[in-house]
């Protein structure tokens, strides 16, 4: 079996600024080593990048590099550095399993089914998002409901259109993003729905997405019930406090209620207690970062680290 | 009616509806090499009854000594590895455990026990509190009786259904998606059977297997003695993080008509059902009230559940039968629901639990029916091996990982569009994609793309689940006719 001192989970902004700052103090303090025997970066998806290929939105590198960068911006100046450093990329290579004996079973396109040895693990995951479907609904089972991930991968990277009046249900950074998104697609969003009495998200977004373009925000509500025998025809809206109920048609609902560590793929033996010191998490699949900033700042204390621990048994 | 296209095709025999009842009619027939058809208004096999319900495959105690519901359970069961072994499809035999709380609980649990050792169940016991917690420790300590049948298993229906087909298939049975028999009459030997008020086939013999819409079809030819009543069934998914939370099949008996937790082939826990009539516009809405009562009646039995993560909720439809004589009068046994026009016209109506543990077996009893009908000899084939598309699961380039939740490849995805997906949820029923946490919002998007790409469709033509549920937009699909 291969062996890889330092094996890195994810290639999101993450995932990438761990790679990078472990390469360059792996350069700093064994300069004979070539990065890609020593680092390898596992990428479930064909390009680096995760969440920031489809922000096409600005808002990013504001404390990094004190402008005002969109996702894809940002993700450019650490996804080139990246692919021309040397460390060993793996793309279309998923981790399905992390063994408390220090091993990954791997899944993809250039390995098969593999496992591989490792010393120190990065795991830079990210999230997944809460589905809709959790929240157990009333109602029909239509198409035409999307998680925000999901919408957005599909508008921004697929350049597809998913619908022509949403309603978008959960008020946080992602609901604001997506619902500003469809009115610059053209489309009407009816309302954006809050369970809590009050707007989620940064003062920032709230402003530009939903002021901006006049978006409704219906507070102290949720989505009780889905309407709709094939495509989704309407949602029936609850008020939370006078337990009104408002029937919203709409042909499409993207729902941002959440987002989830992704940490799925650690041995249960290993999540029980504290996680052994040869695991490090950083990024969303640590906690749910606000700006991507503080993500990079994170990975990169990650990488620094786990070269400096592997080099001493090196 | 007109008969389009020259020649109508002619028949020997021709099945309305593919879900389990229809599937298995189809291979058994086809086993005695008749010439078969299999007609579905959907986009899909198993789309109705057969895609909800409780996924247990019973020991046979519920019903009496003697009874055909009973005999065919008991064969059923005993066989359920052999018949799985050929379609290469996975079922487990995990056991089941009837518990009770209250005097009437208790009461149905003797009762049981009784007709189980009549039924020469094996393995059956009665278990006391003490020894129910040895074998699920999850179990509520209020369960102070139990009734514990070994022989009890659960299966994926979609799985068992797929897999009946396509040996179907594989025997020569054609199938018609997108078929609704809309009409039915007899002309000297042949039925002529309407599609879609335009197409015409013709059969020698018809077996209506429609379902919730059985007595519909029935009606298209005489008037039926049986009619249906649907019943709204709701119900659960669990993805429990401790995998061993639950081992065994729990019937819970109160006062009333308790759930079912089932922990399923892809270890999650099935809850259900709750029921109630179904609503006339939109049979197969969930209620919020439904929702309340399976979570509730769910800690109940297993209170750890609590703190697991709910997957999903979804109903299915119970064709409760009845004699439009007599509408009060629901009937029971199995034995009246299977009724024959005496001129080659076989329903199947109002057959409910436990269709799906004798979907094989009444698939033989229907074959035999059919052919002392048209009066031939059977020579019954064996059940081919299920041709296993391992091209693309096999293959190293075909090992991305589409589906993270549930470790889904785009070989299984590619395999599953060769064996007749043609939607994300025939993708979904073939190779379990968007069955974890994210529920699809990752992988749907990338099973869309490579629908289209294979099946060279726009994109903006693949959908959920058949006409009009669209996964992208409906405005593109506007656009592009
Ligand atoms: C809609 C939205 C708007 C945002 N807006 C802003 C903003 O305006 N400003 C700002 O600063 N920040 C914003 N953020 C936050 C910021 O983008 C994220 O916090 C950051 O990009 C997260 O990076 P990550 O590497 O931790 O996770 P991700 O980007 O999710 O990367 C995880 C990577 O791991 C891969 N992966 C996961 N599991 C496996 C596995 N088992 N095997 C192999 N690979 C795997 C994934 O494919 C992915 O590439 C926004 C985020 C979102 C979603
Ligand atoms: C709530 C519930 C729970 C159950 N749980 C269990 C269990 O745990 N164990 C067990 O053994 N059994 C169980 N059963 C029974 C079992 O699920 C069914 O008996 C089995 O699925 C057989 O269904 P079917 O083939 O009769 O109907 P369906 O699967 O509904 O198939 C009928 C098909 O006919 C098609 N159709 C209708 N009209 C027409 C037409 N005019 N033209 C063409 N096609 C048409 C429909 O589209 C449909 O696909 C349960 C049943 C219910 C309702």
């Amino acid at each position: 079996m291969n062996h890889i001192p330092v094996l890195i989970i994810g290639g999101g902004a993450a995932g990438m600024a761990a790679a990078l700052a472990a390469a360059k103090r792996l350069s700093e303090l064994k300069p004979d080593i070539n990065p890609g025997e020593y680092i390898t970066l596992l990428e479930r998806e064909s390009a680096p990048g995760g969440v920031l290929r489809q922000c096409i939105h600005h808002g990013f590198g504001l404390t990094r590099f004190s402008s005002d960068l969109t996702g894809v911006e940002y993700m450019r100046r650490f996804s080139e550095p990246f692919l021309t450093s040397g460390i060993r990329f793996r793309p279309d290579t998923s981790a399905l399993h992390i063994f408390p004996d220090r091993t990954v079973s791997v899944s993809g396109l250039h390995t098969g089914r593999a496992r591989l040895a490792f010393d120190h693990l990065i795991l830079a995951s990210g999230c997944y998002e809460r589905s809709f479907w959790s929240l157990t609904p009333a109602g029909t089972r239509p198409s035409g409901i999307y998680a925000a991930g999901e919408a957005q991968y599909l508008i921004n990277c697929c350049h597809k259109s998913i619908g022509e009046q949403a309603v978008v249900l959960g008020s946080g950074d992602m609901g604001q993003i997506l619902a500003r998104r469809m009115v610059l697609e053209g489309k009407k969003v009816l309302a954006v729905i809050e369970k809590n009495p009050v707007c989620g998200g940064l003062r920032k977004n709230q402003q530009e997405c939903l002021e901006k373009y006049q978006i409704p925000v219906l507070l102290s509500s949720t989505v009780l019930a889905v309407h709709g025998e094939s495509r989704i025809t309407g949602v029936t809206v609850q008020n939370l406090q006078t337990q009104e109920d408002t029937f919203l048609p709409c042909d499409t609902l993207i729902s941002a209620v959440g987002l989830i560590p992704e940490q799925r793929i650690l041995d249960r033996s290993l999540t029980k207690d504290r996680l052994p010191e040869w695991i490090s998490l950083c990024g969303n699949c640590h906690h749910v970062h606000k700006i991507v900033d503080s993500v990079t700042l994170q990975a990169e204390e990650a990488g620094r680290e786990a070269v400096e621990k592997t080099l001493k048994d090196y | 009616m007109r008969i389009l296209d020259g020649q109508p095709s002619v028949y020997d025999t021709v099945i309305i509806g593919g879900g389990l009842l229809g599937c298995f009619c189809a291979l058994n027939l086809a086993r005695c090499s008749l010439k078969t058809l299999l007609l579905e208004k959907r986009e899909d096999v198993c789309t109705g009854i057969s895609k909800a319900n409780t996924a247990v495959i019973y020991p046979g105690y519920d019903n009496r000594p003697g009874t055909l519901k009973t005999t065919l359970t008991l064969k059923a069961n005993r066989d359920f590895e052999k018949l799985c072994q050929k379609l290469n499809v996975s079922f487990s035999r995990c056991g089941s455990l009837l518990i009770s709380e209250g005097p009437k609980g208790r009461q149905t649990v003797e009762k049981k026990y009784r007709q189980g050792i009549e039924n020469q169940i094996p393995g059956l016991k009665l278990l006391s509190a003490r020894e129910l917690s040895e074998l699920e420790p999850g179990l509520t300590p209020k369960a102070s009786l139990g009734l514990y049948a070994p022989s009890a298993g659960t299966v994926h229906p979609w799985e068992l259904c797929i897999a009946a087909w396509e040996a179907a298939k594989e025997l020569g049975a054609q199938t018609m998606f997108h078929s609704e028999v809309t009409g039915i009459c007899k002309k000297d030997a042949y039925f002529h059977l309407e599609i879609n008020h335009k197409h015409t086939v013709l059969s020698r013999s018809v077996i209506n297997c429609a379902g919730i819409l059985a007595d519909q079809v029935q009606a298209l030819y005489t008037e039926p003695v049986i009619r249906i009543r649907p019943e709204l069934a709701e119900y659960m998914l669990f993805e429990p993080e401790k995998k061993d939370l639950l081992k065994h099949i729990i019937f819970y008996e109160t006062e009333e008509k308790g759930i079912s937790l089932v922990p399923t082939l892809n270890g999650k826990i099935l809850a259900g059902p709750v029921n109630r009539p179904a609503n006339a516009d939109s049979p197969l809405s969930t209620s919020d009230a439904g929702q309340k009562k399976l979570l509730a009646e769910s800690e109940k039995i297993l209170p750890k559940i609590a703190e697991e993560k709910k997957l999903r909720s979804f109903s299915g439809l119970r064709p409760n039968p009845y004699d439009p004589a007599d509408p009060q009068r629901s009937l029971r046994g199995m034995e009246p629901l299977i009724t024959d026009t005496k001129d080659g016209l076989i329903s199947l109506i109002g057959i409910k639990t436990p269709g799906l543990t004798c979907s094989h077996e009444l698939g033989k009893l229907i074959r035999d029916k059919v052919l002392d009908f048209l009066h031939i000899d059977p020579v019954v084939k064996e059940i081919p091996p299920r041709p296993v598309f391992r091209e693309y699961s096999e293959n190293p380039a075909c090992q991305k990982i589409l589906c993270r939740c549930e470790g889904i490849t785009s070989g299984e995805v590619l395999d599953a569009i060769q064996r007749g997906a043609t939607t994300i949820d025939g993708v979904k029923k073939r190779t379990g994609s968007g069955m974890g946490l994210c529920q699809g919002s990752h992988c749907s998007p990338r099973i869309a793309e490579i629908l289209s790409s294979t099946l060279s469709v726009p994109m903006e033509q693949i959908t959920k689940d058949g006409p009009g549920s669209c996964y992208l937009s409906p405005g593109c699909q506007r656009n592009l006719l």
